[in-house]
């Protein structure tokens, strides 16, 4: 008998046929797998389209809501109140978020930088409904008030960890290379940071700035007790203010049919608004080739 | 090679990343108008040497030198000294081309300029990128961002920059490594014109760029423990035809690194 073992072709070609199977099997689960994910997302799409762009028209879009009963009537109300509390949070949470981001990329070592970081995942790991009580207490119960400023204050709050670490990220996935290029001509920590190194992070801050303005686009649990909601134009932060999602909220559980439809259209314009600012994301961030 | 008139000096300079000791006890000076090349093979320090020399090695966390780097008799290293300044008269190109990528051709060539009219800063950017000879291929295209460029282009671009405030040195880390041939010759043949008016070192692991462009030559070897050292240093024919170390002789003549 030979040292080695006879090579027996049989039993190779089993062996490799059992892999293929194996590997074919594989790669099918995880297809499937990632199949569900895009397919309930189109599901639910266009579900809400069907059922919602009946319902979407000029006056919809335009117009106040009407009593029950009364046809026709819009959220027009809840979109610039929508607008208006987001626009305001984003104002909030904006400047906070960028420059503690830059702070935790530049001077991001030792305990304190690494507290900041833990709170901040913390931060963004709290129910939206805690935040929403927390601004409550904080904002609308001393005063007794309602006030879309409060729900600003909220939305802020979940908006802050998700800009302060996409812009720390953006700012650190500047090569070292550049900032060093910036240093050696003599310019200062200072001056190569704001001259050269946040600017080159600018398109990833302004996706993770749209991706945090998606996020609290149709949240809805905190406005519940801070900016409460209105039937009228209301456009004074420090007062009740009609909300989008809120008025989806109302319409769905109303026991009204013309409701429910603008329940859906409500639905649907939420999904195209967060829907828009992904692809904004997406497009800010693909490089041009000249300006 | 005297001592005496070099603009840039090196004295016992040690370099560590944190507990690791880099470079050890390298003494060395650097001729005005010449080519300086500080070759070895990698990781005897010469990149690090380099970096030292404008004080951008510290800016690594952990990293700093010990002993002294004298510009015209000063110590770089010595606590009056303004980094900012140092920087402005020690100038450095990169391994890689690293244009600023959110600035146009001009932006980049006035990137290092600070207080100045837009007219001056026209002026000083021709003047540089004609030093840098990028001004014919780039003189209508100055709005254009740098990233549109060449590799060799922008390497040139970046050349551009360190003159246009206007060094005394003129630092060059490996500069052609990432280049093709012809872009290499074209840095290679800058590097011989800017020797007129600038001190230039330049670091290789290149012999033959060495042996083509530098006046005079350092050689480097990492002892046992790793630690860079200088084993000579002198005009770089000296060095490629008669080496006083057998290490130098050993390296230049391919039988090892």
């Amino acid at each position: 008998m030979s040292a080695r073992a006879p090579v027996r072709v049989e039993a190779i070609r089993t062996r490799v046929a059992l892999r293929h199977a194996i590997s074919l099997a594989g790669t099918a689960v995880t297809a499937v797998c990632a199949s569900i994910g895009a397919i309930s997302l189109l599901v639910i799409l266009g579900y809400v389209a069907i059922a919602g762009v009946r319902a979407i028209n000029l006056a919809f879009l335009t117009q106040l809501p009407v009593p029950v009963g009364e046809p026709g009537g819009g959220v027009a109300n809840g979109i610039v109140g929508t607008i208006l509390t987001v626009g305001l949070a984003t104002l909030i949470a904006t400047p906070i978020g960028l420059l503690s981001g830059l702070f935790l990329a530049l001077f991001g070592r030792g305990w304190f930088p690494e507290v900041v970081r833990f709170l901040s995942d913390v931060l963004s790991g709290i129910p939206s409904i805690a935040i929403g009580l927390f601004a409550y207490t904080l904002l609308v119960a001393p005063f007794r008030h309602f006030s879309a400023i409060s729900a600003s204050f909220a939305f802020a709050l979940l908006m802050l960890p998700l800009i302060l670490r996409t812009s720390e990220e953006a700012v650190r996935s500047v090569p070292r290379a550049i900032r060093e290029g910036a240093l050696a001509l003599g310019l200062s920590e200072f001056a190569s940071t704001m001259k050269i190194v946040v600017p080159a992070a600018r398109p990833a801050i302004i996706t993770g700035l749209l991706l945090a303005i998606a996020r609290v686009t149709g949240e809805t649990a905190p406005l519940l007790f801070t900016a409460l909601g209105s039937q009228f134009w209301e456009l004074n932060p420090a007062q009740p203010m009609a909300q989008l999602p809120l008025q989806v909220f109302t319409y769905a559980i109303s026991p009204y049919k013309s409701w429910h439809e603008q329940a859906w259209a409500g639905a649907l314009l939420l999904i195209l608004a967060v829907l828009v600012l992904n692809v904004l994301a997406r497009v800010v961030l693909t490089p041009r080739s000249g300006r | 090679m005297n001592a005496n008139g070099a603009p840039l000096r090196v004295e016992h300079l040690s370099a560590y990343y944190g507990a690791r000791r880099a470079v050890a006890d390298v003494t060395m000076a650097f001729a005005p108008n010449a080519v300086t090349a500080l070759m070895g093979p990698s990781g005897c320090g010469k990149t690090t040497i380099l970096r030292c020399l404008n004080r951008i090695h510290e800016i690594l966390p952990g990293a700093y030198a010990r002993g002294g780097v004298l510009l015209h008799d000063e110590d770089v290293y010595a606590s009056g000294m303004s980094v900012i300044e140092l920087r402005r008269r020690v100038g450095m190109v990169f391994q890689r081309p690293n244009p600023f990528p959110t600035l146009s051709i001009l932006g980049n060539a006035t990137a290092g300029l600070s207080n100045v009219s837009a007219t001056e800063k026209l002026e000083i950017a021709e003047k540089a990128l004609r030093g840098a000879v990028l001004w014919e291929e780039v003189k209508d295209k100055l709005h254009k961002p740098a990233t549109a460029l060449s590799g060799g282009q922008q390497q040139r671009l970046c050349i551009a920059r360190a003159l246009a405030v206007e060094p005394e040195v003129l630092l060059m880390d490996e500069p052609t490594s990432s280049l093709d041939p012809i872009s290499t010759l074209s840095i290679e043949e800058l590097m011989t014109a800017l020797a007129d008016r600038y001190a230039i070192v330049v670091v290789t692991h290149n012999m033959q760029q060495a042996a083509r462009v530098s006046d005079y030559s350092a050689f480097m070897l990492a002892d046992e423990q790793g630690v860079g050292r200088l084993v000579e240093m002198d005009e770089t024919t000296k060095i490629f035809t008669k080496p006083s170390d057998r290490r130098t002789e050993d390296y230049i003549t391919g039988r090892f690194g």
